[in-house]
């Protein structure tokens, strides 16, 4: 009787624990349970170069300077000079693991009381990165919105890149 | 029983420790990149002494007159010189210390009472850079082609300093 009481008792307590975990297999008892666990190494995420879209001349009209990965600069209704770089980075996890980059949709550079908005930002390490060999580099490109006649002025800003398993 | 229940309930721990790893949350990298742009003026060019050839007087076969940067006058023989020349004289502002470089029109005429004369062949002594207060002053120098038998009068003409980046 002890022994059946005692027994009866996990039983329960293991359906309660099952029901906590969303399952409606409670009761089921004669099924063995899979774990699985992966033990991958915290992610390192290290910028070497920072974004810098270099010398814009400003026209009567808003435009844009598009920052492509590759560093190039594609002026609308502005004057590119020089100067401009990719966002590159450097993040290291656990080998042949699959990561994902996210990237924010707004930033803002300001220089005193001005401001102007980067956005559309983009990455060169595919659709499907993978930390191969532990390491995974990738550039960042982005578009910046420039007003018309906008201001004369060093523009400094941040934005953020999260990198996950 | 006793046996069954215990075997189930290590099994559903497990699963919840993989739950746990498979978190992502827990796993993310996050880094503030930096992003950068500077905004320049175009550039402004001013005028701040015309050129001047100052009264030549041509032998009849005409010929080049050479103006300097110095302000001096050079041709072959036969001509003379009354008056003061001057060398054009610019200031350019644009960015501290970029570089840029000075350029002029092609195909000048300077005209009066008699057949227009040419103006072409322009030197100028413009540094490399802006200076540090965003500055570049420079003289223009040209020749003069005088035509044989040129008619004697005022003469006039215009034309194109561009300064760039």
């Amino acid at each position: 009787m002890i022994a059946k009481m005692q027994s009866r008792s996990l039983a329960l307590a293991a359906a309660t624990i099952a029901v906590g975990l969303g399952s409606h297999q409670a009761l089921a008892t004669s099924q063995t349970g899979t774990a699985k666990a992966a033990i991958v190494a915290a992610i390192v995420l290290t910028e070497n170069t920072n974004m810098n879209f270099g010398f814009i001349i400003p026209s009567a009209s808003a435009g844009t300077a598009v920052l492509a990965t590759t560093g190039t600069v594609t002026p609308t209704s502005v004057t590119y000079l020089n100067g401009a770089a990719a966002g590159q980075w450097t993040a290291t996890g656990t080998a042949t693991q699959p990561a994902v980059i996210t990237l924010d949709a707004s930033d803002t550079l300001t220089s005193g009381g001005n401001t102007m908005t980067v956005d559309t930002f983009n990455h060169d390490a595919g659709g499907s990165p993978v930390f191969t060999l532990g390491t995974l580099s990738f550039h960042v490109g982005a578009t910046l919105h420039v007003g018309a006649n906008q201001a004369a002025g060093s523009y400094l800003g941040t934005y953020t890149v999260v990198v996950n398993y | 029983m006793l046996a069954r229940a215990s075997s189930r309930s290590p099994a559903l721990a497990a699963g919840a420790l993989a739950l746990v790893l498979g978190t992502p949350v827990a796993l993310a990298t996050t880094e503030r990149g930096r992003a950068s742009a500077t905004i320049v003026q175009g550039i402004v060019v001013t005028e701040a002494v015309p050129m001047s050839f100052a009264a030549v007087a041509p032998p009849p076969s005409g010929g080049a007159i050479v103006l300097s940067t110095a302000g001096t006058i050079k041709s072959s023989g036969g001509f003379a010189f009354r008056g003061t020349p001057a060398p054009g004289a610019f200031n350019a502002r644009g960015l501290p210390h970029h570089p840029t470089s000075v350029s002029f029109s092609t195909g000048n005429l300077v005209t009066g009472p008699g057949p227009a004369m040419r103006l072409g062949a322009f030197t100028n002594n413009a540094a490399p850079n802006f200076d540090g207060t965003a500055n570049l002053n420079f003289a223009v120098g040209a020749t003069l082609v005088i035509n044989p038998n040129q008619t004697p009068g005022q003469y006039s003409g215009t034309y194109a300093v561009i300064v760039n980046y």
